[in-house]
């Protein structure tokens, strides 16, 4: 199974981990998700995803002068972003251990 | 591939791919998209498209992570209605599958696809020629026959097309045909029962007519009686007799008449003397032959009638009070032995006179 199809579906969820652990701009995002194991990552997507958490109101931003190269954006939770990751998580958890349940005997953990 | 873009040109790029985006949407996605890339040119080594692509693919991978769609779905409100709507009605359709019977029917109804197109054709045909013709449920002549088969060869020709590249207006003239076929069928099915009767010009329904002597006769809805076409009356008395010259009038006093020559029939009009009235019953009725042949009988007659009725293998057709008023009813007889056993009438059968005169 292609890992970039499953990481379609739970990308919100990894973007919004990510932020909650502590506001990132665009490009960090990406590496520190790389970083993290998720090496398929597109640079768009990422950024696509973070425009779109925005747009929702999952997301508040500020700018942030940098002394070489362009100005940041960085992103952080609000209150909606912390209620939606907190659902998200669980809804994933439940669904993580289904799927366990379904593979142990196929892939033992 | 030359020079490697800069991030201004490639950002350039992927706003020009996005183009067909609304502006407010286009302006939030990409409102800081120059500032992303400048930040990740600014990593060392790789040119930018080995890092992120070509910004034809940057764009797409963009528009399915901010709107959640491929590339060409529209971001409209009336898109996203429309594709909630698809949700909602895939939903039904995956518990739906549950049921045995649902399985089977969602199995077949594709295979009826080519007999949809076929009825779609020829009812759309029939309402395009209803007004030229007189409307029935079948084309009326060669041309319309032609007409339709070509709009059923259209239909089905639309049908196998459709499916792919079909989209924008196309599409919607497409679901505007279906549903207007679809109220066509749907109408043309309740129209059925009623197109049956023919056109009787006493269609009022039931009330009783007197008859002089005090003897009742109830008409309940002639035009229909048994489902089938009446072009005549066949008055009984309440003893079985039957009624001969029996005027029919309605609750206004207008003679009740029928057509019997939409039937093939017409009034036997005597050779000499005064036209039966219209609406004296039962009618003295024979079937329809040329007026010119009457005639001749009737001037061939005119030397000697008895000599002509002789001569002829047949029987004239001119009706006496008795046998030209007797045609026998076949199925309504009266539960009461008749008083006379009604022979073979005269006036039913006779074609032979306009044959002999040829």
């Amino acid at each position: 199974m292609d890992s970039s199809q499953l990481l379609k579906g739970v990308l919100d969820l990894a973007v919004l981990a990510v932020l909650a652990e502590r506001d990132s701009y665009g490009y960090d995002v990406v590496r520190r998700l790389r970083e993290a194991g998720l090496e398929d990552v597109g640079d768009a997507s990422v950024y696509g995803t973070l425009r779109r958490l925005f747009k929702a109101g999952a997301l508040n931003s500020y700018v942030v002068a940098s002394d070489e190269g362009p100005h940041r954006k960085y992103y952080g939770l609000n209150d909606v972003g912390r209620s939606l990751l907190q659902n998200s998580a669980t809804t994933w958890t439940s669904f993580a251990a289904t799927m366990n349940d379904l593979l142990k005997e196929v892939a033992p953990a | 591939m030359n020079s490697p873009l800069t991030p201004k040109a490639y950002a350039d790029a992927v706003r020009e791919a996005l183009a067909d985006l609304p502006p407010e949407d286009r302006e939030t996605l990409l409102e800081d998209l120059h500032d992303h890339i400048s930040e990740v040119a600014a990593e060392p080594g790789l040119s930018l498209e080995d890092r992120l692509g070509a910004p034809e693919a940057y764009a797409a991978e963009l528009r399915a992570a901010y709107g959640g769609r491929p590339a060409g779905a529209a971001t409209s409100r009336r898109g996203r209605l429309r594709s909630r709507t698809a949700g909602a009605a895939r939903r039904v359709h995956t518990r739906m599958q549950g049921l045995p019977p649902y399985r089977q029917a969602a199995a077949f109804l594709p295979e009826l696809r080519p007999a949809w197109w076929v009825l779609r054709g020829y009812a759309i045909a029939l309402a395009v020629l209803a007004p030229m013709t007189t409307p029935g449920l079948i084309p009326g002549d060669l041309v319309a026959w032609v007409f339709t088969l070509t709009v059923v060869w259209l239909s089905v020709w639309l049908g196998r097309h459709a499916r792919r590249g079909s989209r924008g207006w196309g599409r919607t003239l497409l679901a505007g045909v279906n549903v207007l076929a679809v109220v066509l069928v749907i109408s043309a099915m309740a129209m059925v029962p009623s197109t049956s009767p023919q056109e009787v010009s006493f269609d009022y329904g039931p009330g009783p007519a007197e008859m002089p002597g005090g003897r009742v006769m109830a008409i309940e809805r002639v035009a229909t009686l048994d489902g089938g076409p009446v072009y005549n009356i066949l008055p009984y008395a309440a003893d079985g007799t039957p009624l001969h010259d029996v005027r029919l009038y309605d609750q206004d006093g207008r003679p009740l008449t029928l057509r019997p020559e939409d039937f093939g029939q017409m009034l036997v009009i005597p050779c000499e003397g005064e036209p039966p009235l219209r609406n004296a019953y039962p009618l003295p009725l024979a079937s329809f032959e040329p007026r010119s042949a009457r005639e001749r009988d009737c001037a061939s007659g005119s030397g000697s009638a008895t000599d002509s009725a002789t001569a002829a293998p047949g029987p004239t057709i001119r009706p006496t009070p008795e046998d030209g008023e007797e045609t026998a009813p076949p199925t309504p007889a009266p539960a009461a032995p008749a008083a006379s056993t009604p022979s073979p009438a005269p006036s039913r059968t006779k074609p032979a006179p306009d044959r002999r005169g040829d």
